[in-house]
């Protein structure tokens, strides 16, 4: 008994709606996980072992941990610290930090890549440090990191669909009720991966199109 | 007694009155990289509207001196005075100190250095307006006015990797003009160029130094410091080992590691 393409129109209505969740995740995800890298990146930079060295240790632990496990941590381990959050926002703490702690090592290195003479030039116009970040090097670094930051949104997208383990009805938890009922598992499988095949195929294009352009 | 380093009698600073002090006076300079000491011992002085040209063999510690001036590297000792500021090199220079100090003073790197994202006009006026305070009206009035000056006009909407190294250079020159210094500071400026493009930026350093601008520059065209620097001084192993007339010093150099050094570059 196959999936006829009425069946399939059916699903559509409920796997976008999950999907809707999956983009908001990862958009809310990126708002808050990029400054949270740019900021863990300018701590682990600093001179004093008591700023660099707790930034390095948050670093490493949120880099060393899979994504799956810190969601479980936030969902289901908080709660026995008193400290419940739903299953949104389960999925943007969780998602979040290991996005800093990500995309802090590539910005690290697009920061460390804008030429030592822009920052001598800046501080030689007397620019204050923070000036000389804002106007000179954060734009230059901003540019070298935009292809792996880029990327890296995609696989935050893809990411997502973990928070299926955490009671979020987004596309993969749809999926899975879909198919637990129906057992038509193999074609609502493949619908799902069509909506990711959607976004992520253009969105990969677009990096490879910026990564062309920004190699002068 | 006057501890300028001088290895002769300096005619164009023995016939100051007392009272005028130099504009920039450095005594007893010292700066260590690790167990490398790179300037032993430096005292200098220089005048207001003087040109100083700055020669010696690589890794003698000529740019060093120059990025000690405005702390792009600190000294490890001595001391430095430029204008009514004096620095004390005993204890970490203070933030109050250094934006004083690099508030008098330009400075111009061998390879540029503009901030390539922004175009020529921004360049120029982004530092008047976050280190000055200026209105973008007033900056733009006073970009516009030097690259005049400098011969860019039509430069001003272009982007620098659009501008040959000369032009590049020059803009650069404005983009530090535009700060209103006391001292320019230049850094091998027509090294990273050829000879026809650092004639342009060499005609630039010319007219500023007419002008009665007080200049410090490192370079290897001997043509420049002989024709247009007051002051040659000769740097090797991190000491002044000589100063004086730039004619005198580069015709007719005391010691014999100068002569070696103007024999080289000579090519005799
Ligand atoms: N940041 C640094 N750390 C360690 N050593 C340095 C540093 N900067 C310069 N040096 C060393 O100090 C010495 C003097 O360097 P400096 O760049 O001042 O020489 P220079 O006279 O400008 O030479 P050049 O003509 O090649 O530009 C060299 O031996 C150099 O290796
Ligand atoms: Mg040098």
């Amino acid at each position: 008994m196959g999936a006829t393409w009425s069946d399939v129109a059916d699903w559509i209505e409920p796997l976008s709606r999950g999907f809707v969740l999956n983009l908001e995740i990862t958009f809310i995800t990126i708002l808050l996980g990029f400054p949270g890298g740019f900021v863990l990146a300018l701590l682990v930079e600093r001179r004093s072992p008591w700023v660099r060295w707790p930034a390095m240790v948050i670093v490493e632990i949120g880099r060393g941990a899979p994504a799956l496990v810190l969601l479980q941590f936030v969902y289901f381990g908080f709660p026995q610290i008193d400290l419940t959050l739903s299953s949104f926002a389960s999925a943007i703490v969780a998602l979040s930090v290991s996005t800093a702690c990500y995309t802090s090592e590539i910005i690290r290195s697009g920061l460390a890549a804008v030429p030592k003479g822009q920052k001598e030039a800046a501080e030689a116009l007397n620019f204050s440090s923070a000036d000389s970040m804002r106007f000179v090097v954060f734009p230059q670094a901003a540019k070298i990191s935009s292809p792996a930051m880029m990327g890296f949104s995609i696989l935050i997208l893809q990411s997502t669909t973990l928070c299926f383990t955490i009671a979020l009805p987004e596309i993969a938890s749809q999926a899975y009720e879909i198919g637990s009922t129906t057992f038509q598992y193999f074609p609502i499988l493949s619908l799902t991966a069509l909506f990711f095949i959607f976004v992520c195929v253009p969105a990969s294009f677009l990096v490879g199109w910026f990564e062309r352009r920004s190699e002068p | 007694m006057d501890q300028a380093a001088s290895v002769r009698p300096d005619p164009s600073t023995a016939t100051l009155p007392e009272d005028v002090s130099p504009l920039v006076r450095m005594r007893h300079l010292c700066k260590w990289f690790g167990e490398h000491e790179v300037l032993r011992d430096i005292s200098l002085d220089v005048d207001s509207g003087e040109v100083l040209a700055i020669v010696g063999p690589s890794g003698s510690g000529k740019s060093t001196l120059l990025r000690c001036i405005n702390l792009l590297e600190e000294p490890s000792a001595g001391s430095l005075n430029v204008g009514e500021l004096t620095v004390e090199f005993d204890h970490p220079v203070k933030r109050r100190e250094r934006k004083a100090l690099r508030q008098q003073l330009g400075m111009v790197f061998q390879s540029f250095n503009l901030f390539p994202h922004m175009t020529v006009l921004e360049n120029i006026c982004l530092p008047q307006r976050r280190v000055l305070g200026r209105k973008r009206d007033e900056a733009e009035a006073v970009a516009k006015d030097l690259l005049e000056k400098v011969g860019l006009t039509d430069k001003a909407a272009a982007f620098p990797s659009n501008c040959s190294g000369g032009q590049q250079q020059r803009i650069a020159i404005a983009r530090a003009l535009a700060l209103d210094p006391r001292v320019m500071l230049f850094d091998e400026p027509t090294s990273a160029l050829d000879p026809e493009l650092g004639l342009e930026v060499l005609s630039v350093m010319f007219s500023l130094a007419q002008s009665g601008m007080t200049m410090i520059v490192v370079t290897h065209e001997m043509s420049f410091a002989e024709k247009v620097s007051d002051r040659t001084l000769f740097m090797a192993e991190g000491k002044i080992v000589e100063a004086g007339p730039s004619a005198d010093v580069i015709r007719r150099p005391q010691s014999e590691r100068a002569r070696r050094f103007f024999r080289a570059v000579n090519g005799l």
